[in-house]
């Protein structure tokens, strides 16, 4: 009920804007499918054939290209996000008899820490994280290639349901694809200390996807085929075009993600919390603005801060975090998550890296990336932030190098 | 065993070192510095003393050392002409072992409270004399006749009684709540502020000085106009009045100096007892200043040596 109201609200604030006709998730899907131009208004890739028969490459195309894009959607819009600056803090140095500033860091930039923010302290931030994706499985998507087998029982007196070996029916179709795809998201977060332990926050993503496809088929000939010239890319013997081209683009709310963060143990030895994050079903999937599920991520987040590292106003504070996500729509879904890292610095500048992974049940594929990033105390609680995250595998929908800015400013009450 | 044999290298490397310098330092002063860690304090307090002492100097560090004992044991062995320890870990372990080795101490809050004395043993202490604190703040905060205070009698409740005494000797009022909770904080200041305080004066006291309490006594005192003199620069970077605070570096600088006329005539030495430090530092917030407006003399905030904008 909660989804459908987030969902309500958010879509009636920031409707998403289509910019083509189609849904992208039907961008892909649709290539060569169009009426005009000489597509023949069917899904999948139509071949001529020099004998009249009808080559049937159709169906498996289709299927190939609906199968791709159900596995780049499965990635779209599942997006890091970043976590806010803990307050100001302090400790007695019964050394010195007196207070003395907790030299902190500013904390890390894509996990969690053991601390929370302190009572009555609002942290606001604005956050533009932008990317293209890059590979798939380790491909390329600047030249994917996707394959497509031609349909059984074609043959005069063959097998009905298995392709006839030493036949034409023995030919493929390879489809090469660029695949182009920007992603831009604007992140509204807030994050508030209910109590000196408990906090809450959430985070408001405006998510910008422009999707650029190009493609071109041509027919890989069998050795077996005895007839090797009988499909063929002639117009005239009526196959579609080889090259087809669909854009489209999308902006509007992406999920809604909803934190909290208790923290039950304090500097003894380490800092250790407990946080639930939900991420709503409030982004349009079927632009790729939203996953199309409602997660739940419980996550123990671990931290120990290093004051005064080798007699310097500096501070090193390795955390780690480990998480189960529960995708409440589909648990096949279900994914681990974790990240282990360090921040160091002092509380005007940090430097933060973090090892983020994921791996999810359904595919049994682990993500893994590395986050570089730096948090600068510019003015009074005024923090300015840069990170980048590179992937340290190939599985899944990956981009090389997302790019993330923020600034962020706490208020206390 | 890698520890143990870590250890054994470190030792003999220590003895080594001690009888390495006993020819150096036979033509000059054989001088040991001992300090609890190396946090900034005691590094900007060692960077006082290396600049005015005019002696060669060897550094023990305890922080992190599992044989602690036996490095004080060996020093006591080297008889050097003096071990300065610096930070109250150095002095109270350093005490055990110097024998009758001049001990000067460096930055030990309350000294007396810790058995450091003794006719070998003087120094300098953390603690800011009360009637220069309050001395301090009338010259910052006009009218400063009546001064509230929340702190925990089981925590600070001596330095309490002993603040009020002194207080008296200028014409003021202290006022002081004892609360045993951070929680007893807000009504602890609502009853001072109806007793119509003109400051409230932070003492170090772990009770009362929570980053909550804090955050609370710091919106509070500025929602009712009321100066909020703090027991560390940290509070007055985050939006209290001022406060009235040591220089590490010069407290270096002033055991330095005591070292170099010990040396010149060792007979000092055992006139010299606990000694406050000789340079304090007024830190203010200007913001809180204009949001004070006329209560704050504006003439001390020149003399501030540290102003938060």
């Amino acid at each position: 009920m909660n989804r459908y109201i987030a969902t309500l609200l958010l879509f009636c604030a920031f409707p998403s804007l289509n910019l083509r006709a189609l849904d992208l998730n039907q961008l892909i899907p649709g290539l060569y499918s169009r009426n005009g131009n000489g597509f023949d208004g069917t899904p999948g890739i139509r071949v001529g054939s020099t004998n009249g028969h009808e080559a049937h490459f159709s169906f498996g195309s289709a299927v190939a290209l609906r199968g791709l894009n159900e596995q780049l959607g499965k990635d779209f819009a599942v997006f890091p996000f970043n976590s806010a600056v803990g307050a100001f803090n302090f400790t007695f140095d019964p050394e010195l008899g007196n207070f003395v500033s907790a030299t902190d860091t500013l904390g890390p930039l894509f996990a969690e820490r053991g601390q929370t923010l302190g009572e009555k302290n609002l942290n606001l931030g604005f956050a533009f994280t932008f990317f293209h994706y890059d590979t798939f499985n380790g491909q390329s998507l600047d030249n994917y290639h996707v394959g497509a087998k031609h349909l059984p029982g074609s043959f005069p007196g063959g097998n009905p349901n298995e392709i006839d070996p030493g036949t034409y029916e023995e030919d493929t179709l390879d489809i090469r694809l660029k695949v182009d795809a920007a992603v831009k998201i604007y992140s509204f977060t807030a994050n508030y200390g209910v109590t000196e332990r408990l906090e809450v926050g959430l985070l408001v993503p405006m998510v910008d996807v422009d999707l650029n496809v190009h493609s071109r088929w041509s027919s890989i000939v069998s050795p077996n085929n005895p007839t090797p010239g009988i499909h063929t890319t002639d117009p005239a013997q009526g196959a579609e075009p080889q090259n087809d081209r669909v854009h489209g683009s999308a902006f509007g709310p992406g999920d809604l993600l909803l934190r909290s963060k208790y923290q039950f143990l304090r500097e003894k030895p380490v800092d250790l919390a407990i946080a639930v994050i939900g991420k709503l079903a409030t982004g349009d999937e079927a632009n790729f603005l939203g996953s199309g599920d409602t997660r739940v991520r419980p996550l123990i987040a671990a931290s120990r801060r290093f004051s005064d590292v080798f007699g310097k106003p500096l501070s090193v504070t390795p955390h780690v975090n480990i998480g189960y996500e529960l995708n409440v729509d589909d648990s096949r879904r279900n994914s681990v998550e974790y990240a282990v890292g360090v921040e160091g610095g002092a509380q005007r500048v940090t430097v933060a890296l973090d090892f983020l992974g994921s791996r999810r049940d359904d595919d049994g594929q682990h993500r893994a990336a590395v986050s570089l990033g730096a948090k600068w105390n510019v003015w009074k609680r005024l923090i300015l932030s840069a990170n980048l995250i590179t992937p340290l595998n190939d599985e899944g929908l990956r981009s090389d190098l997302i790019t993330t800015l923020g600034a962020e400013y706490s208020f206390k009450f | 065993m890698l520890v143990t044999t870590l250890k054994k290298t470190w030792l003999c490397g220590f003895s080594y070192a001690v009888l390495a310098l006993a020819p150096v330092t036979s033509c000059g002063e054989n001088i040991f510095v001992v300090k609890s860690q190396n946090s900034p304090p005691i590094a900007q307090a060692l960077e006082g003393f290396r600049a005015s002492c005019r002696e060669p100097v060897v550094e023990i560090e305890l922080r992190g050392k599992s044989n602690q004992k036996e490095l004080l044991k060996a020093l006591g062995e080297a008889k050097p002409d003096v071990v300065v320890a610096i930070g109250l870990q150095a002095a109270e372990t350093s005490r055990d072992y110097v024998g009758n080795i001049p001990l000067l101490f460096v930055m030990v809050a309350n000294p007396n409270k810790r058995g450091l004395e003794g006719s070998n043993i003087a120094g300098i202490s953390l603690n800011i004399p009360l009637i220069m604190q309050f001395t301090n703040y009338t010259n910052v905060v006009r009218n400063l006749r009546k001064l509230g205070v929340i702190y925990d009698e089981k925590k600070t409740g001596d330095v309490i009684r002993e603040a009020k005494i002194e207080a008296e000797k200028i014409g003021m009022e202290l006022v002081g709540i004892s609360v045993n909770s951070p929680k007893a904080v807000a009504d602890a200041l609502k009853k001072l502020i109806e007793q119509k305080i003109d400051a409230l004066w932070m003492v170090a006291d772990e009770t009362v000085v929570t980053p909550a309490s804090f955050q609370f006594l710091q919106r509070e005192t500025a929602r009712n106009k009321l100066p909020f003199l703090a027991a560390s620069e940290i509070f007055v970077e985050k939006g209290a009045l001022a406060s009235l605070t040591v220089d590490y570096t010069d407290m270096g600088r002033q055991a330095g100096e005591i070292v170099n006329q010990m040396i010149k005539d060792r007979k000092l030495f055992a006139e010299l007892r606990t000694v406050p430090p000789a340079k304090v530092k007024l830190a203010i917030n200007l913001e809180t200043v204009r949001l004070l407006g006329g209560v704050v003399n504006a003439d001390a905030v020149k003399t501030a040596s540290k102003i938060y904008q």
